[in-house]
């Protein structure tokens, strides 16, 4: 059940390289957010249950409900028109997605550890990779921080590979998700112009 | 019998065109022309002469023999029911995809030949085309290689649903989905390349074909009637168990070729066609998804862990 | 439970200081954090290696850089009293109560002993910081707030990665404790590949903070635009909490096979950085800049330092602490040039030397401490470096570092002597100049006779204190 889920993810990380509106990048953190929740709970058998219900709770609530809601208020607030534009053209950003496939299946056969599960390692890279892809090839700011939370999602992956002996490591990580909300937030506090592309005021 | 398969195939292609276009005319409300009207048209065709333009050479009038030639020897090689192929080797599928690739090469410096740049264009963009959907036709080809641990289509597919794998109805679901789109590209048919079209900036198979007249206009028609039915008998091996009765195969794969002509109309019928450059993000997503697809069958059947 | 104390009081000042009505409570409240702070650093160096609230270890390398962040909290404070004396009370406060917030988190990561709370502390500096930063709301102010954020979050997440990685070499079974002490009982047998990936995360991932080559342009922007006492603060004490971080993972895996290809890494971040501040810094127009340049430039010699060896770890430590000291000055004294000259801009100013003398004084002294030229301390710990360098035989190193600090020596040089002498470039009219009092130089001349004394004599209690933090290192 669990390999199910994990190839959906990477099918929604595929997914991203191919979408081209805005709200649809939202629809997919949502997605992603789920399916970890429901990663979570089959993966984590040994971890003690009020644990277990913060993680389930704070994945369910705090990245497949609360975060998307906060990012499509900033689209709609920004005006920012719902084709993102990007540095790099969706073609390019495609065949950098398929190898970045293929580097971390061949990444995670090499690093292959008799107490973790290979799936995960091969995922969580892959997913790593599309974070930072993200983030290097796209102009507007919301790409960025989008990017970031595939990023933090990466972590989440590699900690729950490792969940069931150390799960204070990941409520550490879960932390990271708190961060991404004041990151947020500062959009709203700081009233960042989210479809802003180039920051370019301090040069040298 | 064992070229029951090819026969088969042969027959599968004369209804093809006409239930493609009946679909397409009864979706849009109409009535449509009747089930054998292509190949009516195709022996009117046959019984035109020909026009050849005075800048072309030997290439324009050999391409269309060489296309049908290496669809037939396609056609060779692929199996039906439990038979084997009537010819089948080890890596058989790889010559496959090169006979069909050699057709294509001969139509595409055939449309050079003409001198002409507007068929340039459209060679030039077939052509990029067909890469971009080669490595997803050969990654397939090979997963399903590494799953039944054999390298012929023949023994492929005896051995495709005999495995004893649990999960073998999801791999032959994503394999035809992923023929069904491969087919639809090679065949330049939406939302790819509309055949219907007839605008200069928006043609690309068609106007490839477009200086041609009377035989060889009609050789080049059967061969892209008979490309239709050999991707349908390939998605029909992939979703019928090769151990069944024979009898119950023939009709089973003249309902799947129907079918398949019938998603084909639809498809044409409701949806438009991509932008231009908005195609080879299109095909490439195909190859992406034959990637996941290897690599979901690579974990499934847990030769990853 | 003295130090627990201190973490509830710090933060319930803090949040006093948002709460305060007039600015006199404000100054009460910062200064009572500051002999707070200096009576645990106290505190600290009399229970050397103790273990409080089982997450913080008053360790030799924690009380070394706890002392050097004492030494600054006063000047700190007080120059940050005379920056906002024209600000609203709402300002005022924010600052005041940031600087608290991000003083008490910096003190809690150099005292912690585990490494997932040393990252929880360096992720709440982060955003102690960019409080901070945007302190003046200006729109430039606000894109390096923003990048500084966006771009520390991402390597503080690569920096988590690399801490997973390290729990993976548990494996099945054991309870981990994940403090350096019982990381050190089972690094022995652990896959040396995990741990050179976990040495590379970790240091990309704390090179945000510490300045180092990958991923150093966020300090740089932030450290140009953020006030010029903040930017005392966080270009020497933040960096040291980066320092640390890295200085700690090192340590740890020092004992196993990967220390030759730590010292490779180490060595190569350090010429990459001092390449990047030298080609810069030869360009640099904005005086906060250029000294931004010059803490990289010092943080790249820190990491060859380390990564050179035997030699090396003391000057390491030792140039540490030094820079901290006089960049520190540098940066309050351009807190008072920005009054005088009305700018930071290098083409605006001149003439420093009529219009502000001591200031002039401090700048000079300040470039000579800075750049290494004796009689400054820090001349002494880069002699080690080199010397440990030739004894290593690693001359192409030695080559390209002299080279690399020749050009960070001459277009510093050039700057400050020309701020200080010469007229505005392009016969630009100076702004009608604004008076400070001499006086407030005191702080940064302190600072300063620090750093030169050091030159001469080295108090024992430093050196034992440097020994006792590279006691474990081979």
């Amino acid at each position: 059940m669990v390999n199910y889920l994990i190839v959906l993810f990477a099918i929604t990380l595929m997914y991203f390289a191919s979408a081209e509106r805005l709200s649809t990048y939202i629809r997919l953190v949502a997605l992603q957010g789920l399916l970890l929740c429901g990663i979570a709970v089959f993966e984590l058998k040994e971890v003690n249950l009020a644990n277990l219900l913060f993680i389930v709770a704070e994945t369910l609530l705090f990245k497949a409900v609360v975060l998307p809601y906060l990012l499509s208020r900033i689209i709609r607030r920004s005006g920012v028109t719902k084709v993102h534009r990007q540095a790099v053209p969706g073609f390019y950003l495609l065949l950098f997605s398929i190898a970045g496939l293929l580097v971390s299946v061949i990444l995670a056969t090499i690093l292959l550890n008799p107490f973790i599960n290979p799936i995960y390692l091969a995922i969580a890279l892959f997913t790593l990779f599309t974070g930072l892809l993200l983030i290097v090839t796209h102009k507007l700011i919301i790409s960025h921080l989008i990017g970031f939370l595939v990023v933090e999602n990466a972590v989440f992956l590699f900690s729950l590979a490792i969940g069931n002996e150390m799960p204070m490591l990941i409520n550490v990580g879960i932390l990271l998700d708190i961060f991404v909300g004041v990151l947020i937030l500062g959009f709203f506090g700081l009233r960042l112009k989210a479809h802003t592309n180039e920051l370019t005021m301090l040069k040298d | 019998m064992t070229m029951a398969g090819f026969i088969l195939i042969a027959v599968a292609a004369f209804f093809f065109p006409g239930i493609i276009l009946r679909t397409k005319s009864l979706a849009s409300g109409r009535k449509g022309p009747g089930l054998f009207q292509p190949l009516k048209d195709i022996a009117v065709l046959l019984r035109k002469g020909s026009v050849f333009s005075g800048t072309t050479g030997l290439i324009f009038r050999i391409a269309p023999s060489v296309t049908l030639a290496s669809l037939t020897g396609a056609m060779l090689l692929l199996p039906f029911a439990e038979q084997k192929a009537v010819l089948s080797f080890e890596g058989d599928f790889i010559l496959f995809a090169y006979l069909l690739a050699l057709g294509k090469f001969f139509t595409i410096i055939a449309a050079l030949d003409t001198g002409s740049s507007f068929e340039g264009m459209g060679a030039s963009r077939e052509a990029l085309f067909s890469m971009l959907v080669e490595p997803a036709f050969f990654v397939l080809l090979a997963t399903f290689a590494m799953f039944t641990g054999y390298t012929s289509f023949s023994v492929i597919f005896n051995h495709f649903f005999i495995t004893g794998n649990d999960y073998v109805l999801i791999y032959s679901i994503i394999g035809a989905y992923l023929f069904v789109q491969i087919a639809m590209v090679e065949n330049s048919r939406l939302p790819v390349d509309d055949p219907k079209t007839h605008l200069e900036l928006t043609m690309i198979h068609e106007v490839m074909i477009l200086d041609y007249s009377g035989f060889d206009k009609a050789l080049i028609h059967i061969g892209t009637y008979l490309k239709f039915s050999v991707y349908g008998s390939l998605i029909y091996n992939l979703v019928v168990p090769a151990g069944w009765n024979i009898i119950l195969q023939t009709g089973l794969f003249l309902a799947v070729q129907g079918l398949f002509a019938v998603v084909i109309g639809f498809t044409e019928s409701f949806r438009a066609r991509n932008k231009m450059n908005k195609n080879p993000k299109f095909i490439l997503t195909l190859s992406a998804i034959a990637l996941i697809a290897f690599i979901v069958i690579l974990i499934l059947t847990e030769k990853l862990a | 439970m003295m130090l627990l104390l201190f973490f509830i009081i710090s933060l319930a000042l803090s949040g006093a200081t948002l709460l305060s009505r007039n600015r006199s409570v404000t100054k009460v409240i910062a200064t009572t954090f500051a002999v707070m702070l200096i009576a645990v650093t106290v505190h600290a160096f009399i229970n050397i290696g103790k273990t409080e609230l089982t997450y913080f270890t008053y360790e030799s390398t924690s009380v070394l850089l706890l002392a050097v962040l004492a030494l600054l909290t006063m000047p700190t404070v007080w120059h940050g009293f005379i920056y906002t004396r024209d600000d609203t009370l709402k300002r005022y406060n924010i600052y005041h109560s940031g600087l608290i917030a991000l003083m008490t988190f910096m003190a809690g990561a150099y005292m912690a002993n585990t490494m997932t709370v040393l990252w929880i502390f360096v992720e709440a500096t982060t955003l102690a910081v960019a409080v901070l930063i945007y302190h003046d709301r200006t729109e430039m102010s606000l894109e390096a707030t923003w990048k500084y954020v966006f771009i520390c979050s991402t390597g503080i997440a690569l920096a988590y990665l690399g801490i997973l990685f390290l729990g993976f070499i548990y494996g099945r079974g054991d309870a981990p404790n994940l403090s350096f002490s019982s990381f050190s009982m089972v690094i022995s047998n652990a896959d040396p590949l995990y741990l050179r990936i976990a040495f590379i995360f970790v240091l990309v991932g704390f090179s945000t903070k510490m300045g180092l080559f990958p991923m150093h342009t966020v300090t740089i922007d932030a450290h140009s635009v953020a006030p010029p006492p903040v930017s005392a603060l966080i270009s020497t004490a933040l960096m040291n909490v980066g320092f640390l971080a890295i200085y700690r993972v090192y340590t740890l895996f020092s004992t196993t096979s990967v220390l030759s290809f730590m010292n490779h890494v180490l060595v190569l971040a350090g010429l990459f950085s001092l390449l990047v501040s030298a080609g810069y810094m030869l360009k640099a127009k904005h005086l906060k800049r250029m000294l931004a340049y010059s803490s990289l430039e010092n943080m790249g010699l820190v990491a060859i330092a380390l990564g050179t060896g035997k030699h090396g770890y003391y000057a390491a430590l030792l140039l540490i602490v030094l820079h901290s000291l006089a960049k520190s000055s540098l940066f309050y004294q351009m807190g008072q040039l920005s009054r005088i000259l009305h700018t930071f801009k290098l083409d605006e100013s001149g003439r420093y030397m009529k219009l502000y003398p001591a200031g002039a004084m401090v700048l000079m002294t300040g470039m000579i401490c800075i750049l290494a030229i004796p009689p400054s301390g820090m001349f002494i710990s880069e002699f080690m470096i080199f010397k440990a360098m030739v004894s290593n035989g690693q001359w192409f190193v030695l080559t390209a570092t002299v080279i690399l600090l020749c050009f960070v020596i001459y277009a510093m040089s050039t700057r400050i002597m020309h701020v200080s002498f010469s007229s505005p470039r392009d016969g630009l009219e100076l702004k009608k100049p604004g008076f400070v009092s001499p006086a407030e130089t005191v702080s940064q001349f302190v600072l300063l006779a620090l750093v030169i004394m050091i030159c001469f004599y080295q108090p024992p209690f430093l050196v034992d204190l440097i020994n006792r933090s590279i006691a474990l290192l081979p």
